[in-house]
């Protein structure tokens, strides 16, 4: 499915007039102009205008936008910063776009008991600073976190560098607040929801990931994790990317769960260092980037295991960061990494998939060799750890038949993924990017259910259309041509 | 029981697996359950099969593991046909480099953890060695040491199952990350079966730890006990810690699982906090931990519920939820204490989830009488705890809304339920809210 297969449809003038009523004319966007800014997310190749943007301040306000939506029948979705990398909060079709920026209060903190509530709209490092000086942190971290929101995050079950350890958004949710596709307001779960079981099915685990089709979230319980007293941050620096793939696989073999494991290949490093200048070797193939933390007593030990793996598996040099400074520089490549390949590609497919943490060496070496094969050039920074891929195929779009080879590489390093035991997407979500690509990991029964139990939320299929399941069964689309990412240019 | 449905049954299972004499379900038939027959299909395909012929006949189904949690929830249905997993017993892929095991759901959990422990992996749940898998799935209910580890919810990945429409279905995946398509697995997990039988599961693993052991405190009087145990778990990483109750003047319990260097700082500062306020430690459970004995410790953590006695762990009556602001808690307590007196029954009670939420478990300690748990919840709530009933045993009468108000929630999950189980025929009426 592509963006303009999505018929367009304009909102009529009574639906109009009925959002200004709800949120006052001055939240109501209309204006060509205006409109430009939210017509893609971060997934900046597919574009389409919304038919409005309103720009809601309370739950009420969403409740009644979304009964003038209801009531008209015209589709919505609801937008928190828009840097979602599978075109999530997209327009498709001119849909009413919700902004939840708004509503950015962090409305209470339980310290004792560890628990924040907050409106959607909260930007994620926001959450944590509002908490920081009393030794508690908001756990999940998407390298976006200075920009990306709560919501966004409940919607995508969003991940990043430390959830290996402390684990993704849906495991630090407790209970959410949502409008439903009908404008009701319904709470699921609560501050009580962390102790395991609350009467009832888990419907708070259910919506965290729905990709806003189930209705949008307005408040949030999560919790709030303990900083721990030490870290110890090392870089292993490895001849080849095989080999520090196999340092991941022997660091979790071993079973040591670091708090964050990642990987950054000598193309990344190399479009790193040229813009950032922070210090990575240049003949390096790979790097590992490994935090541990926790109690200051055991983690020399751990920090020389670790370091042993990594020599076992023919690392040319490990060491640890000497201070905060030092820590902080390291951790700011890996942050800018997508950012720093916007300057050296014009634009590239970046997959999502998680494969089996053994299959790292196995798998990665065949999206080097396809990539070879294609006359293209690949390259790797994700979540290792996790075993979350994130492949970049760099291409040029104004070269036709480089179009031809990414996508045929694309394909092959799904195929890869899938073929190893592996999913489409760990964090980043199916949106419209992977929808086609669905049939290959799910059968028609199962997709059945998920049409099901989305319908239960959003009967007449109102909110966020088109995204996360396919909304017919049907078989992969052959042919599909994923968006891709054009990287806005950002200042270092 | 209906026969062209029991010869139904046997020609698709073969007659030695479909149990139909009323004598020999007697023998099955406890206070919660009596079956008007039993089977025992093999496969995910059989158990889809059974589920199919139970619709076309209108029969209600019971899914069944270790018959350890029958007491769970409301009565099950009468004359239902009782779905025994036992034969799906079977690892089904161990790749111990991923941390991450899918085995069928009538494993049993002491046979699961043994092939586990052979390398160094476990699941950190507490349950009984006779749970099955899928009924830890359709249970949930989590042990002491969630405090640590999560719960169930943290640790399942994928599932297979096969929903009231008799189909077999598989959501989540195999892999420890996982965005692709909704989190349908979260559904099953906890819903007693009533929304389709689990017939595989997928788990994230974890290593066993280096040291673990179990410490238990006293301290000279509740308040001061049950500070000192909110304190410790607010700025340390325990495994577990939980105030046992009645236990004059007071008695916690504390699992610890760390390397050694982090092991001996814990205990350090156990002792350290509780020599400052009158109390004293006491190691109760192994230190140094091989594979072979890290059962024996969390059995131990387990048994923490029972206040020490190891073997006999009695049922659990009902759990109860609310959360936990300081100083409320001593008072209730007391209150408690008292009617637990005046109403002459035995009871236990966990208090776990320091720093964060309280539950209460109440187990009918081998006295006559069982807790009344609506005077329990209103004296909870008078004293303005918000408390709920999370889990309760089929035995026990609650004529208040102690699942807590009308939740705009429930009409959600009753369409949920007719979306994947369209003719109600799994355990219906077992759940909460009739589901
Ligand atoms: C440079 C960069 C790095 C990134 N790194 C990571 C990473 O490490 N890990 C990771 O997981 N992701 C990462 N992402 C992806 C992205 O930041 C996350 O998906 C993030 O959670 C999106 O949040 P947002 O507020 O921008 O949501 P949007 O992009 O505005 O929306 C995303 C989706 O959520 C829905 N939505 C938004 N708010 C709500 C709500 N309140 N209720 C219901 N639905 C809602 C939208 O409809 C849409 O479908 C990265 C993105 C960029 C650009
Ligand atoms: C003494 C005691 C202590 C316990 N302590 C803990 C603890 O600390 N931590 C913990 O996690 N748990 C604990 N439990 C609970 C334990 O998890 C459950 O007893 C167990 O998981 C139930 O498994 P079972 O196979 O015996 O299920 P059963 O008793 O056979 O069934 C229980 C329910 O689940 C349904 N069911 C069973 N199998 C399936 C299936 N495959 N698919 C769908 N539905 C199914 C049944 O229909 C029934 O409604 C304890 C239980 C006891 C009795």
């Amino acid at each position: 499915m592509s963006v303009t297969d999505v018929p367009r449809r304009e909102p009529a003038a009574g639906l109009l007039d009925a959002l200004r009523a709800a949120v006052g004319p001055q939240n109501v966007v209309t204006s060509h102009d205006e409109l430009f800014v939210y017509e893609c997310d971060g997934l900046t190749l597919d574009k389409s205008t919304p038919g409005a943007v309103v720009y809601v301040h309370s739950t009420l306000e969403v409740a009644a936008v979304v009964k003038a939506c209801a009531a008209a029948g015209f589709p919505f979705v609801a937008r928190g910063a828009g840097t979602g990398l599978s075109g999530g909060a997209i327009a498709l079709g001119g849909m009413v776009v919700i902004e939840l920026a708004r509503m950015n209060r962090v409305i209470e903190i339980d310290y004792e008991n560890r628990v924040a509530c907050v409106e959607p709209g909260v930007i994620n490092l926001n959450l944590t600073k509002a908490c920081s000086a009393r030794g508690l942190h908001y756990a999940p971290d998407p390298s976006s976190q200075g920009s990306c929101t709560v919501g966004g995050n409940v919607a995508e079950n969003s991940g990043g560098p430390h959830t290996l350890k402390y684990g993704v958004t849906v495991n630090h949710v407790l209970g959410l607040e949502v409008v439903l596709p009908t404008g009701d307001i319904v709470t699921l779960g609560g501050p009580l929801g962390g102790l395991g079981p609350l009467p009832g099915y888990d419907l708070v685990g259910l919506f965290v990931g729905s990709e806003g089709t189930f209705g949008i979230a307005t408040k949030a319980w999560v919790k709030l994790t303990p900083t721990p007293e030490a870290v110890r941050t090392l870089l292993a620096v490895f001849p080849s990317i095989e080999a520090a793939s196999h340092g991941v696989s022997t660091i979790v073999s071993h079973g040591i769960v670091p708090a964050a494991l990642e990987l950054i290949d000598k193309t990344i490093i190399r479009a790193v260092e040229e813009w950032l200048h922070l210090g990575f070797p240049l003949d390096a193939g790979a790097v590992l980037l490994i935090e541990l933390d926790g109690l200051r007593d055991g983690l020399d030990l751990l920090a020389g295991r670790v370091m042993e793996c990594c020599r076992t598996c023919g690392c040319l040099d490990v060491r640890a960061a000497k201070d905060d400074k030092e820590r902080l520089l390291l951790w700011k490549a890996r942050k800018q990494a997508f950012g720093a390949v916007g300057r050296i590609s014009p634009s590239y497919y970046v997959q999502d998939g998680v494969i089996p943490r053994s299959k790292l060496p196995e798998v990665l070496g065949k999206i080097e060799a396809s990539g070879r094969k294609h006359g293209l050039t690949t390259a790797n920074v994700f979540h290792a750890g996790d075993g979350n891929l994130h492949p970049l195929i760099l291409f040029d779009e104004r070269v036709p038949e480089q179009i031809a080879h990414a996508l045929a590489c694309n394909d092959e390093v799904l195929s890869a993924v899938v073929e190893a035991g592996g999913m489409l997407s760990g964090e980043h979500g199916i949106g419209i990017e992977k929808l086609a690509f669905m049939p290959r990991v799910f059968g028609e029964a199962d997709m059945e259910a998920m049409r099901k139990v989305r319908a239960v939320f959003d009967p007449q299929a109102l909110s966020n259309p088109g995204k996360a399941v396919p909304m017919r069964a049907c078989m992969e689309v052959k042919g599909h041509r994923p968006p891709a990412v054009r990287p806005p240019m950002r200042k270092a | 029981m209906n026969d062209a449905f029991v010869q139904r049954l046997a020609r698709a299972l073969g007659g030695e697996n479909v149990v139909a004499e009323p004598r020999m379900l007697e023998a099955l038939a406890t206070g919660a359950v009596r079956p008007g027959a039993l089977c025992r299909p093999a496969s995910t395909e059989e158990v889809a099969e059974v589920v199919r012929l139970a619709g076309e006949h209108g029969v209600p189904v019971l899914p069944c593991g270790g018959w350890t949690a029958m007491a769970y929830g409301e009565a099950a249905p009468e004359g239902a046909l009782a779905v025994s997993l036992q034969r799906l017993d079977r690892i089904v892929e161990y790749e111990p480099a991923d941390l991450v095991v899918t085995a069928q759901a009538g494993m049993n959990f002491e046979a699961f953890q043994a092939a586990l422990f052979e390398h160094g992996q476990t699941l950190p749940l507490d349950a009984p060695a006779h749970a099955t898998l899928g009924g830890l799935v359709a249970t949930d209910r989590s042990g002491p040491r969630r405090l640590l580890h999560g719960t169930l919810r943290d640790m399942v990945l994928g599932l297979t199952v096969v929903n009231g429409d008799g189909v077999v279905r598989k959501c989540g995946g195999r892999v420890v990350k996982n965005v692709t398509g909704y989190a349908l697995e979260k559904l099953y997990i906890g819903s007693l079966g009533t929304l389709g039988i689990v017939t595989e599961v997928t788990f994230k693993l974890r290593p066993v730890p280096e040291t673990a052991s179990v410490q238990e405190i006293s301290a000279p009087s509740f308040e001061t006990g049950f500070n000192l145990m909110r304190e410790l778990a607010g700025r340390l990483p325990l495994a577990a810690a939980v105030a046992c109750f009645p236990a004059k003047p007071f008695s916690g319990q504390i699992g610890i699982e760390a390397s050694p260097p982090d092991h001996a700082r814990i205990l350090r500062e156990l002792e350290e906090a509780a020599a400052r306020c009158g109390g004293s430690v006491r190691e109760t459970g192994a230190t140094r931990v091989d594979a072979d004995e890290y059962p024996a410790v969390s059995r131990r953590l387990d048994s923490v519920q029972t206040a020490g006695g190891e073997t006999v762990v009695p049922p659990l009556a009902a759990r109860i939820v609310w959360p936990s602001k300081s100083g409320a808690f001593g008072a209730t307590m007391h209150a408690l204490d008292a009617l637990a007196a005046e109403a002459g029954f035995g009871y236990l009670m966990g208090y776990h989830d320091f720093p964060g939420y309280a539950s209460l478990e109440l187990f009918a300690n081998g006295g006559e009488k069982t807790p009344d748990l609506t005077r329990i919840v209103k004296t909870l709530r008078g004293d303005g705890l918000p408390a709920t009933v999370a889990w309760k045993a089929s035995a026990q009468p609650l004529d208040e809304r102690a699942f807590g108000p009308a939740r705009a929630e429930w009409a959600l999950m009753r369409a949920i339920k007719q979306s994947l189980d369209p003719r109600a025929i799994l355990n219906p009426g077992r759940f909460v809210e009739g589901l």
